[in-house]
């Protein structure tokens, strides 16, 4: 498996914990959205985590967005054990996306040739948490995934997800990133078409059309009065305000949506304190220092060892 | 190094029309983000299929006329050519599930 052992000593681990508390939501290069396109092995390199876990962070905080994600940050980063591989938590998390009871992507794909296909993923998945998983094992296992595809839109969200995970993560860590967008992405679906509140598909597009006109309209009110390029994001959005409250009856439209976004933000934020609990939870659970021991070397300190 | 080899308009026919391995062609341009999201997923598929599927870049600001011929409205835009004919289209950020669903069929044995 890889050769990344968790931090290597005590001061290294506070040293990163440290680091991502001071420099907050902003932690450019890893916890935001640049994770994505940036190249993150430093993190790896220097404070020994698997690049597949690197990966998963950033997305399972909600790229630094969400104001509960130094917190899970610490306590994750907390319980795992100087010296352990982290390989194999990064693929218990993802194992997650399919298996777990109330969000895992299991339950949308029905019994059958598509759930059985998804399933043969999940077991190399499992498999690769312990040893090597070969290439032709993974290749045969998307390409049956592949030709046995799905007509059903949320079953596809889920095959689409599982096509994620069918990746050696030790070729390809960047498969973890995809894996939890996927995930989210089907979740927050799931959050918008379950909204007590839902626009029918008339008063949808009538709310774009009203958008993008105020938008439109904002910006040749904001160009009388200043120049193009001195209008900042908050003269913007306070111009479009005006107009949103200038039309009681489209502003109507707005306010619902408006609400719409909160619960639907609420739900996402439930979604991720979950997964956030069981990520820590798994840590805790100390597979990690099992596989450390595994390949002959001894972390630090095991999980069930009070901290030096 | 990069997997993924930048193909001007001359170079188009000797290294996707006349391929004998599909081609993923993707068109993109320096200023796009989603363009750049999907360069990692795409240098690991391309390393995954090295030998069956070939992957090139093209950039349509400075190969408009590949651009138009091939009927691209936005960046990122990804076709599979096979015996230089078009056979997949698909835009956007790409993931490796995505890569993985539309080119398993056009690599090894399901070619």
């Amino acid at each position: 498996m890889s050769a990344y052992r968790a931090f290597g000593d005590e001061t290294k681990r506070q040293a990163l914990i440290a680091d991502i508390r001071d420099k907050g939501p902003i932690y450019t290069a890893w916890l935001t959205r640049a994770s994505i396109e940036g190249d993150i092995s430093v993190v790896s390199e220097d404070f020994g985590l698997h690049p597949a876990l690197a990966r998963l962070l950033p997305a399972l905080g909600a790229f630094g967005e969400a104001e509960d994600a130094l917190p899970f940050y610490e306590a994750l980063l907390d319980a795992i054990p100087i010296g352990a591989e982290t390989g194999g938590l990064a693929r218990q998390a993802l194992l997650l996306a399919w298996r777990d009871p109330l969000y895992g992507r299991s339950k949308v794909v029905q019994q059958g040739q598509v759930h059985d296909a998804c399933e043969e993923v999940i077991a190399l998945v499992e498999q690769s948490i312990n040893a090597p998983v070969d290439k032709k094992a993974w290749r045969a296992a998307r390409a049956k995934l592949a030709s046995v595809g799905s007509d059903d839109t949320d079953a596809e969200k889920a095959v689409d997800m599982v096509m994620s995970l069918a990746w050696d993560l030790e070729q390809a860590p960047g498969a973890a990133h995809d894996v939890v967008t996927a995930w989210s992405s089907a979740v927050n679906v799931e959050a918008d078409a379950s909204d007590e509140d839902c626009f029918s598909a008339e008063e949808s597009a009538t709310f774009e059309a009203e958008m993008n006109k105020i938008s439109e309209e904002a910006m040749e009110a904001l160009a009388q009065k200043q120049s193009i390029e001195s209008v900042t994001v908050e003269d913007f959005l306070a111009e479009v305000d005006k107009f949103w409250a200038a039309d009681p009856a489209r502003n109507a439209l707005r306010v619902r949506s408006k609400a719409r976004r909160e619960r639907s933000n609420a739900k996402m934020a439930a979604w991720r304190a979950a997964i956030q609990r069981r990520v820590i939870e798994l840590a805790n659970a100390s597979p990690s220092a099992r596989t450390v021991s595994q390949f002959g070397r001894s972390p630090a300190r095991m999980l069930d060892q009070p901290r030096l | 190094m990069s997997n993924l080899k930048d193909v001007t308009t001359e170079a188009f026919e000797a290294e996707v029309l006349k391929s004998t391995i599909p081609v993923l062609v993707d068109f993109h341009a320096v200023w796009c983000g989603p363009c750049k999201a999907s360069a990692p997923a795409l240098e690991d598929a391309a390393r995954e299929f090295e030998g069956e599927i070939a992957f090139v870049k093209v950039d349509v600001d400075q190969e408009p006329t590949l651009a138009k011929t091939y009927d691209v409205q936005g960046v990122p835009t990804f076709i599979v050519m096979k015996d230089g004919q078009p056979v997949e289209r698909f835009q956007g950020l790409v993931s490796r599930g995505k890569l993985a669903a539309v080119l398993e069929p056009f690599a090894g044995a399901g070619q």
